[in-house]
C-alpha cells in the first residue's frame, strides 16, 4: 500500500458554498489503495505541494472538499473537467476505531472531510454511525449535495449516516459548534458503546478531546499541520506529543488517538 | 542510471552515479524515499543532521511558505547518536553512497560525533556549522574563520572518512571561511546552507514560526547560492557540492557552470520527491546537447570568461572575484 505519485485527471469540480467546492478526480492507483483518514499531496502553483483529506475514494475515483483559503486551493478551484494533477498518495494512517462501535463523527467546517468517509463506509455496513457536522452558517458548505456527489461518482449505494447540523450563526440546526451540538445530544440521553471521530480547527479537537476524555469514549483526531514533504521525510508537520517531543502529523498521523496529542 | 550516461561525477574520491545529492534534512534516514521507490537518480543521500544528544526539534510552525521557497526551523529534531548509529544506520540498505551530517553545541560534540561515526557505513561525513556555538556567545561555528578551522581541524583529527564541511553565507565572507575549511583537512565543501530569515503572519502579524527565525532555502536562494560556489571555487582547489534552489536539470548545469562538481537538491524533494530521476534523465539529454562525453567537463567553464566561452578559468587562490559594489 505504499505512496505513489499518479496523474490524477478532474472529473468535475463543483462549487458547495461561498467559498468551498468538491473536486472529483480519476486515479484508480490511488483510489484503490486508499483508507478512510488517509490523504492525498497535491501539486499546485504553490512551491509546496498541499495536503488534502480523503473525503472519500473508490471506483476508481478519489473525492475531496476543500475550502478556497490561499493560492493553492484558488488553483485547485480552477481546474477543470479533463485537467490534470499530480498527486502522491494515498499518505499517513487510516482511522482503526474499535470495530464493534457505533460511530459518532464530529466535524467543523471543511474538516468534514476529514471524517466523512469512514462515516459514510460505516452507514453502509449496516452499523450506525451519526455525524455531527458544525460550520459558520448554513451557506458555507452544502453538505447534502457534497455528499450525493461524492457517494455517486464513488458508488456508494445504501443507507446514509444520520446527520445532525450546528452554524455558528444559528441559520441551520443548532446555533453553536459541532461540539456544543454533541454535548447537547449527549445531555438527551447519553449513548453507550461509541466511538467518536473528529476533524476540524484545533479548538474544536481540544473540546472535543476533553470532552470525550472526560465521559471515557474513545476519541481518533484526524490532525493538521503545514506540511513540506508529506512522507516522514523533513520533520516539518510536527504537533505535539502528550507524552513529550513531537509526532508528525503525515507519517505517526494524521489520525490520532486523542490522549496521545498535546493540544 | 547505468555506468555510461556520461553524468557520473567523483567528488573526494566518492564515485556518484549522478551529480544528484539529497541534501541533510530533506530525506530523513532515506527510507522516506525508499518505501516512495523515490530513490532512483540520486547519486548519494546526506543524512538528515545528528547530535550527540537527541533532539525534540522547534516549537510548530515550523515550517512556513515563502514566494519560490520556504522558511524552516526543523530545530534538528534527531534521535541522537546512539540511537541513530545502534538502530537506523544499520538497517540502512539503500544502494546509494551515503553522507552523515553532523551538528554540535561545542568544538567537543563535533569532534565525539565523527569519531563515533568513523566506523560506521557511511562515507563521508558533512559538518554543519551553522549551528550556534554556545561557548561562544551562540554566534555560529560557520561565523568565522577561525572558528570554522578550529572545528575543522578537531574533527579531522577524530575520523578517517572524507570531510564534507557545511558552509553558511551567514559570515563575513564565505570564501574566507572556505579557505580556513580547507586549510583544516576538508576534503570537499557543500554550500549554502539555509539562509536566516523570517517571516510574519499576515493575519496575526506575529512571528509566522514557533521559533521566530528560520532558514530560507528553495529557488529563493538559488542566486545567493550561486555567488557563493563562484567565489568558493576561484579560492580553494577544494570539490563544491552547490546547493540552494537546484528544482531543474538547468539549475544543475548553472552551479556546475559555476564551479560546482555537483548539486544538492533539498527543497525540491519536499516539493516533488521523484524529481531526482526526471532531472537525472534530463541531464543526459543536456550533456548531449552540449557535445560532452562527461557533464563534469562544464565545471567551472563560467570562470574562463564570459557568456558563451568555455574552459574552466582560474582555480584556487586565485584572483577574488563576485565582490563589487551594486
Ligand atoms: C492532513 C491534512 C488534511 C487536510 N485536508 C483538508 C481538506 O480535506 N480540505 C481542505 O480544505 N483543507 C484541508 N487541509 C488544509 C489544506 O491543506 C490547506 O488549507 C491548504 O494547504 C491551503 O493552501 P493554500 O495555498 O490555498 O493557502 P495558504 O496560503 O497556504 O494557507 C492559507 C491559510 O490556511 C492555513 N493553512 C495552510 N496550510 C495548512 C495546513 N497544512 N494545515 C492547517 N492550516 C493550514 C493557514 O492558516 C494559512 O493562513 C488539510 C491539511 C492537512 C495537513
Ligand atoms: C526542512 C529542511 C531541513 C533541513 N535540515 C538540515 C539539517 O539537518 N542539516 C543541514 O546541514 N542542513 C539542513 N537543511 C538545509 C539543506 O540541507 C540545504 O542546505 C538548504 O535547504 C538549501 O538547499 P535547497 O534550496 O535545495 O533546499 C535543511 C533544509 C530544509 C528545507
Ligand atoms: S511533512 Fe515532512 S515530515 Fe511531515
Amino acid at each position: 500500500m505504499r505512496p505513489i505519485l499518479a496523474r490524477a485527471e478532474v472529473v468535475w469540480n463543483i462549487p458547495l458554498g461561498t467559498h468551498t467546492a468538491a473536486i472529483c478526480f480519476y486515479c484508480p492507483e490511488v483510489a484503490s489503495s486508499a483508507k478512510p483518514g488517509q490523504f492525498v499531496h497535491l501539486q499546485l502553483a504553490p512551491f509546496l505541494p498541499r495536503p488534502f483529506s480523503i473525503a472519500a475514494a473508490g471506483n476508481g475515483r478519489i473525492c475531496l472538499i476543500y475550502q478556497v483559503i490561499g493560492p493553492g486551493t484558488h488553483d485547485l478551484r480552477g481546474r477543470r473537467e479533463g485537467h490534470t494533477v499530480d498527486l502522491l498518495g494515498p499518505l499517513g494512517k487510516p482511522f482503526d476505531p474499535p470495530a464493534q462501535l457505533n460511530l459518532v463523527s464530529v466535524s467543523g467546517g471543511v474538516g468534514l472531510a476529514g471524517v466523512s468517509w469512514l462515516a459514510l463506509k460505516q452507514a453502509l455496513s449496516g452499523r450506525q454511525a451519526l455525524i455531527v457536522h458544525g460550520q459558520r452558517s448554513k451557506h458555507f458548505m452544502d453538505v447534502i449535495t457534497a455528499f450525493e456527489c461524492i457517494r455517486a461518482a464513488t458508488e456508494m449505494k445504501g443507507p446514509m449516516p444520520a446527520m445532525l447540523f450546528a452554524t455558528d450563526d444559528g441559520s441551520e440546526g443548532l446555533k453553536g459548534t459541532a461540539v456544543d451540538l454533541l454535548a447537547s445530544q449527549w445531555r438527551a440521553g447519553p449513548p453507550g458503546g461509541i466511538a467518536v471521530i473528529g476533524c476540524g480547527p484545533r479548538p474544536m479537537l481540544s473540546a472535543l478531546k476533553h470532552f470525550c476524555l472526560e465521559r471515557q469514549v474513545p476519541c481518533f483526531l484526524s490532525m493538521e499541520e503545514r506540511m513540506g514533504c508529506g512522507i516522514g521525510a523533513c520533520l516539518g508537520c510536527a504537533v505535539p506529543s502528550a507524552s513529550g517531543g513531537y509526532f508528525h502529523v503525515c507519517k505517526d498521523g494524521p489520525v490520532f488517538p486523542a490522549e496521545e496529542v498535546l493540544i | 542510471m547505468n555506468g555510461t550516461s556520461g553524468i557520473e561525477v567523483e567528488v573526494a574520491g566518492l564515485k556518484l552515479r549522478t551529480p544528484l545529492i539529497a541534501c541533510s534534512g530533506c530525506a530523513g534516514f532515506g527510507s522516506e524515499l525508499k518505501r516512495i521507490g523515490a530513490l532512483e537518480g540520486l547519486g548519494a543521500l546526506c543524512l538528515k543532521g545528528l547530535t550527540l544528544e537527541p533532539r525534540s526539534g522547534n516549537t510548530p510552525p515550523r515550517l512556513w511558505e515563502m514566494p519560490s521557497g520556504l522558511l524552516n526551523s526543523i530545530g534538528l529534531e534527531n534521535p541522537g547518536a546512539q540511537k541513530v548509529l545502534g538502530e537506523i544506520l544499520p538497517g540502512l540498505d539503500l544502494g546509494i553512497p551515503l553522507i552523515a551530517n553532523i551538528a554540535g553545541n561545542t568544538y567537543e560534540e563535533f569532534a565525539r560525533l565523527a569519531y563515533l561515526l568513523d566506523s560506521v557505513p557511511v562515507e563521508a561525513i558533512e559538518v554543519n556549522v551553522s549551528c550556534p556555538n554556545v561557548e561562544e556567545g551562540g554566534r555560529i561555528f560557520g561565523a568565522d574563520p577561525e572558528s570554522v578551522y578550529k572545528t575543522v581541524s578537531l574533527v579531522r583529527g577524530s575520523t578517517r572518512k572524507k570531510l564534507f564541511v557545511k558552509l553558511s553565507v551567514a559570515c563575513q565572507d564565505v570564501a574566507d571561511v572556505a579557505m580556513a575549511a580547507e586549510e583544516a583537512g576538508a576534503d570537499a565543501l557543500s554550500l549554502i546552507n539555509t539562509v536566516p530569515a523570517m517571516a510574519i503572519d499576515p493575519i496575526t502579524l506575529k512571528p509566522a514560526l514557533g521559533n521566530v527565525s528560520g532558514g530560507l532555502s528553495g529557488p529563493a536562494i538559488k542566486p545567493i547560492a550561486l555567488l557563493a560556489v563562484w567565489k568558493v571555487y576561484r579560492v580553494t582547489r577544494l570539490p563544491i557540492i552547490g546547493m540552494g534552489g537546484v528544482a531543474t536539470a538547468q539549475d544543475v548545469l548553472e552551479f556546475m557552470a559555476a564551479g560546482a562538481s555537483c548539486v544538492g537538491l533539498g527543497s525540491q524533494l519536499l516539493r516533488d520527491p521523484y524529481s531526482p530521476a526526471r532531472i537525472a534523465g534530463e541531464l543526459v539529454e543536456l550533456r548531449k546537447r552540449l557535445n560532452k562525453d562527461q557533464l563534469k567537463e562544464i565545471v567551472g567553464c563560467a570562470h574562463g570568461g564570459t557568456s558563451g566561452s568555455t574552459g574552466c578559468g582560474s582555480r584556487g587562490r586565485g584572483p577574488r572575484s563576485g565582490t563589487a559594489c551594486t
